[in-house]
């Protein structure tokens, strides 16, 4: 999979009996969501203006439906 | 890791089984308090060196509050240890008065649910994800889909363990050292309760221990039934060796844990630094090296050899566990 970005990433997950929807956002300005795959996983890093990981969020990439990056642009005025 | 790790049970939700936790924790219970509590004590342990924190999907707000705590802390994943858990889920609505607080459920939909729900809040922190309190009636040792879906998991990098609860944990830990899927056992570690009034697991520990197994120790103050606050008359042996040692109980009981040569880590469950820094003189009781968190405990130091001696106290595991399901939620 290759890196994505964007200010907020969605991640639909098949867990069985459905399907379940996690939203990572960059929580400060400037930061940026980054998506990545390893090691039979999903990563999703919020990184600071200088590409630093501040969290990760990390999903088994079988169980992943889809990846959605919202950029910036999305946001409501 | 460190022989000691915070246990978050107790502070991720309002209610808990805690013997004195109404004294503890006053009535203001929102989850801000909480939080700030949460923090309050992971600020503690971390300044004492202790690096293995225990959550679980049902612990509330738990493994949400450690996240938290990591992002404003700025801790990176592998600077501590984090275990959490599926197979329970909490359904007390932060409410004191939930009739029911949480459910059992180990099929493979709630695991893949509820690791999904842990790793979107603590991703590359999560080390271990343990099966919430395996049961012979619980089956998940017999469910291939579940098992062949934790082998997964450790192919990612994740150690995989269970938890035992109930008079069975000896049997249950048996039959998962037996597990085999694909010529491979998924589980690498296991979390017993273990304390003075409840020590039947000891020796099926030990075998997972020789195994290579991790093994953590829960439940140790017996869900505060062996503190001094709590006056329970089945811990008058334990309260009279600390009388002598002037010790409190708490530390007699953390003591006996500590010095188990098969305890990997003893977690503790306090919530306030206060009483993580009685459970820290236990360890420095039953240490050689008083003050060295990191050393290992020694059998032969007086006060454990005093609390190891008090075996008369052990309830039979069937009256210990219909006991502890009896304590209310508060």
């Amino acid at each position: 999979m290759a890196t994505v970005k964007g200010d907020r990433v969605e991640v639909v997950v098949d867990v069985g009996d459905g399907v379940q929807r996690f939203d990572i956002r960059a929580t400060r300005a400037g930061r940026r969501v980054e998506v990545a795959s390893s090691r039979g996983a999903v990563e999703v890093t919020e990184v600071t203006r200088s590409g630093r990981a501040v969290r990760t969020a990390r999903f088994m990439a079988a169980r992943v439906v889809a990846v959605v990056e919202h950029p910036a642009e999305d946001a409501a005025p | 890791m460190t022989p000691v790790g915070l246990g978050l049970a107790a502070l991720g939700r309002p209610a808990y089984i805690n013997v004195g936790r109404p004294a503890e924790l006053g009535p203001d219970r929102d989850v801000a308090i909480m939080e700030q509590r949460s923090h309050r004590m992971l600020d503690a342990a971390y300044a004492a060196g202790i690096r293995y924190v225990d959550v679980a999907r049902s612990y509330g707000r738990a493994e949400e509050f450690l996240a938290s705590w990591l992002d404003a802390r700025d801790i990176g994943p592998g600077a501590i240890t984090v275990g959490s858990k599926w197979g329970y889920r909490y359904t007390g609505d932060w409410r004191m008065d939930g009739a029911v607080q949480e459910v059992k459920d180990h099929s493979l939909a709630m695991f893949h649910r509820q690791y999904a729900e842990t790793t979107a809040l603590l991703g590359t922190h999560l080390g271990l994800y343990q099966v919430h309190s395996a049961t012979p009636e619980s089956g998940v040792l017999d469910d291939r889909a579940v098992l062949g879906a934790l082998a997964g998991l450790r192919h990612t990098g994740v150690a995989v363990g269970l938890t035992v609860s109930g008079p069975h944990q000896a049997d249950v830990v048996r039959r998962a050292l037996e597990v085999d899927v694909d010529g491979a056992n998924p589980f690498s570690t296991v979390q017993a309760t273990w304390n003075l009034l409840e020590p039947s697991a000891g020796a099926a520990l030990a075998a997972a221990h020789e195994r290579g197994w991790g093994v953590i120790v829960k439940e140790v103050l017996a869900n505060g039934r062996l503190t001094d606050a709590a006056h329970d008359p089945a811990a008058g042996p334990g309260a009279r060796v600390a009388e002598r040692r002037r010790a409190s109980l708490e530390q007699v009981a953390f003591a006996a844990a500590l010095v188990q040569p098969w305890a990997d880590v003893v977690l503790s469950g306090a919530v306030d630094p206060g009483q993580l820094d009685t459970d820290l003189r236990a360890v420095e009781e039953a240490s050689p090296h008083p003050s060295a968190l990191g050393s290992a405990p020694a059998e032969d130091s007086p006060l454990a050899q005093e609390a190891a001696g008090l075996a008369a106290m052990a309830e039979p595991p069937g009256v210990y566990w219909q006991r502890r399901s009896g304590l209310p939620w508060h």
